[in-house]
């Protein structure tokens, strides 16, 4: 028998989240699988320089996962009637 | 009006007198089981045995009960039927001041209280009816009903404790849920019931006990464990709602008091039987003839039915076994929660730990790739898992505790034969009453 915090589990795991970047040139994904994604776009090797593309990257990933922690707290909410300990909003974020 | 009898009506007065007193001082005692040694539902807790507890206690008392009204019964018939021969013996009228003091401290009260208004009057070819007797059918007078009140001085600890006992309890409030940080983080595992914790048990000092201790220092963090448990899902045990609140619900004081106060009933007893045997002796010297010896058979298995404290089978035997019964599930219970105290010691680290961890882990990065609340709910078993064990111990020794049998079966008669059942009063070899005839009494011609 599949028990609730089976089925949260399995709910979480398959949580699909995508980041945009500050200015838009990368899109990190996660699918339902757990595959992650890093689309650049085209171009950004000359309109950007090596420094403004790690930054897009790194604020794309934080993104992904801001939004990959929101649907965190969502579930937990929806299984649990209260986030249990989880907030939204982490240090790790914010660094 | 006793002072011109001769010397050996005297003693027949002075013999009548007494059971008279032994008869309203059982009826005392049967007040007195009903009242004083009454424990209150609540103290025997929750927990798995505590209403098999519960009613053994209450149908052992209605036995006890029983037995009081035989010998408050046979007491009077001997009593009153002795002051009825001396009255027609010497032509003269009897009339009686009763004393209680002999019955010692605590149950002297409830004997003044259903004997002591009443002074009987004999007079010569009179009869005196039955006090008691026409109460057979029902339950009972109750002690309010005699219009007295009983008191004890409040310097005795004892009864002191019994007017103001308290049992403990767990208020539920129905506004529901509160707020509360574990520890000194500002963690929160979200809302909690708002119970309420009131009456702790106390220990011999007056202040909490063990158990009361050690639920409410931790009572924000097993709280939030179990709020944790119904959010995580069902099929697990509670540590502090399946298993603690139900020794915490119990009072071994309350318990232990009232069977402490129900022994000076077997001690009371006790003294009637020591007391009956003396005056029989002293009535052999005066008196002689089939009259008074048909009396001695009566008086004899009266008083082997009251019996003494150290006379199995005897109604002060079956007393004080029930007081001490008492007395050996109040330390039990004791026992119980000093154990549930030191384990809760020994594993609530376990479990803050545990809790800790889980604070941390929901807070990472990759809290939904691990399995936090897994992990906070196998702590939490293995603490329950340490508690259930020691309940099963206890729950398997608890069967031998105030263990009577209490059913009667419609198709078979009662016997006598039941496990701490109400003793049967024994029939009786010579005719019923041959002695109540003044004319058959003979002065004893060697008496003193």
């Amino acid at each position: 028998m599949v028990s609730r915090l089976d089925r949260y589990e399995e709910v979480v795991r398959r949580l699909p989240a995508t980041g945009r970047s500050e200015r838009g040139w990368v899109v990190v994904g996660r699918d339902h699988r757990g595959d992650i994604s890093v689309r650049i776009k085209a171009g950004a090797r000359r309109s950007l320089t090596e420094a403004e593309i790690a930054a897009e990257i790194r604020s794309a990933m934080l993104a992904a996962l801001t939004t990959h922690r929101a649907a965190y707290v969502r579930a937990r909410e929806e299984f649990f009637g209260s986030p249990l300990g989880a907030s939204p909003w982490t240090d790790w974020a914010r660094a | 009006m006793t002072d011109s009898l001769s010397v050996d009506v005297q003693q027949l007065v002075n013999y009548g007198r007494a059971r008279y007193e032994d008869a309203a001082a059982c009826e005392g005692l049967r007040l007195y089981l009903r009242d004083v040694a009454s424990v209150p539902p609540g103290a025997w807790g929750t927990l798995p045995w505590s209403d098999d507890w519960q009613k053994g206690w209450d149908a052992a008392r209605t036995e006890r009960a029983g037995e009081a009204k035989t010998i408050r019964d046979k007491m009077e018939n001997m009593g009153s039927g002795l002051l009825q021969v001396a009255a027609n013996y010497s032509k003269t009228d009897i009339e009686l001041a009763l004393d209680f003091s002999r019955f010692g401290y605590d149950v002297q009260p409830f004997a003044t209280a259903a004997g002591g208004p009443r002074t009987p009057h004999y007079r010569p070819g009179g009869t005196v009816p039955s006090q008691y007797a026409d109460r057979d059918g029902g339950p009972g007078h109750t002690l309010r009903e005699y219009g007295t009140d009983v008191q004890h001085p409040s310097s005795d600890p004892r009864w002191e404790r019994l007017h103001h006992e308290t049992v403990p309890m767990v208020v539920y409030h129905p506004d529901g849920y509160i707020e509360v940080d574990v520890g000194e983080s500002s963690f929160s595992l979200g809302k909690v019931p708002n119970i309420e914790y009131l009456n702790a048990e106390q220990d011999a000092q007056g202040h909490p006990d063990g158990l009361s201790r050690f639920i409410v220092e931790h009572l924000d963090t097993l709280l939030h464990l179990e709020s944790a448990i119904d959010a995580f899902g069902s099929g697990h045990k509670k540590p502090l709602s399946d298993i603690l609140v139900h020794a915490w619900r119990c009072s071994p004081s309350v318990i232990d008091n009232r069977a402490e106060l129900l022994l000076s009933v077997g001690r009371a007893y006790d003294k009637i039987g020591k007391d009956m045997a003396g005056d029989t002796n002293r009535l052999t010297l005066w008196w002689q003839s089939p009259a008074s010896d048909a009396f001695q058979e009566d008086a004899r298995l009266a008083r082997d039915y009251v019996g003494s404290l150290d006379a199995a089978g005897s109604v002060a035997h079956e007393t004080t076994w029930l007081a001490d019964e008492g007395k050996r599930a109040a330390k039990f219970l004791r026992d119980l929660r000093a154990a549930y105290a030191d384990l809760g010691h020994k594993h609530i680290n376990d479990l803050i730990n545990a809790l800790e961890k889980y604070r941390k882990d929901v807070e990472s990065v990759f809290a939904s790739c691990s399995s936090p609340e897994k992990a906070l709910l196998a702590a939490i078993d293995a603490f329950v898992a340490v508690l259930v064990d020691r309940e099963k111990r206890a729950n398997d020794d608890a069967r031998d505790i105030i263990a009577i049998d209490r059913i009667v079966y419609r198709d078979q008669p009662d016997m006598g034969t039941r496990k701490h059942g109400q003793i049967p009063f024994p029939s009786r070899s010579v005719s019923a009453g041959s002695w109540r005839d003044s004319s058959g009494w003979v002065p004893n011609p060697k008496h003193p």
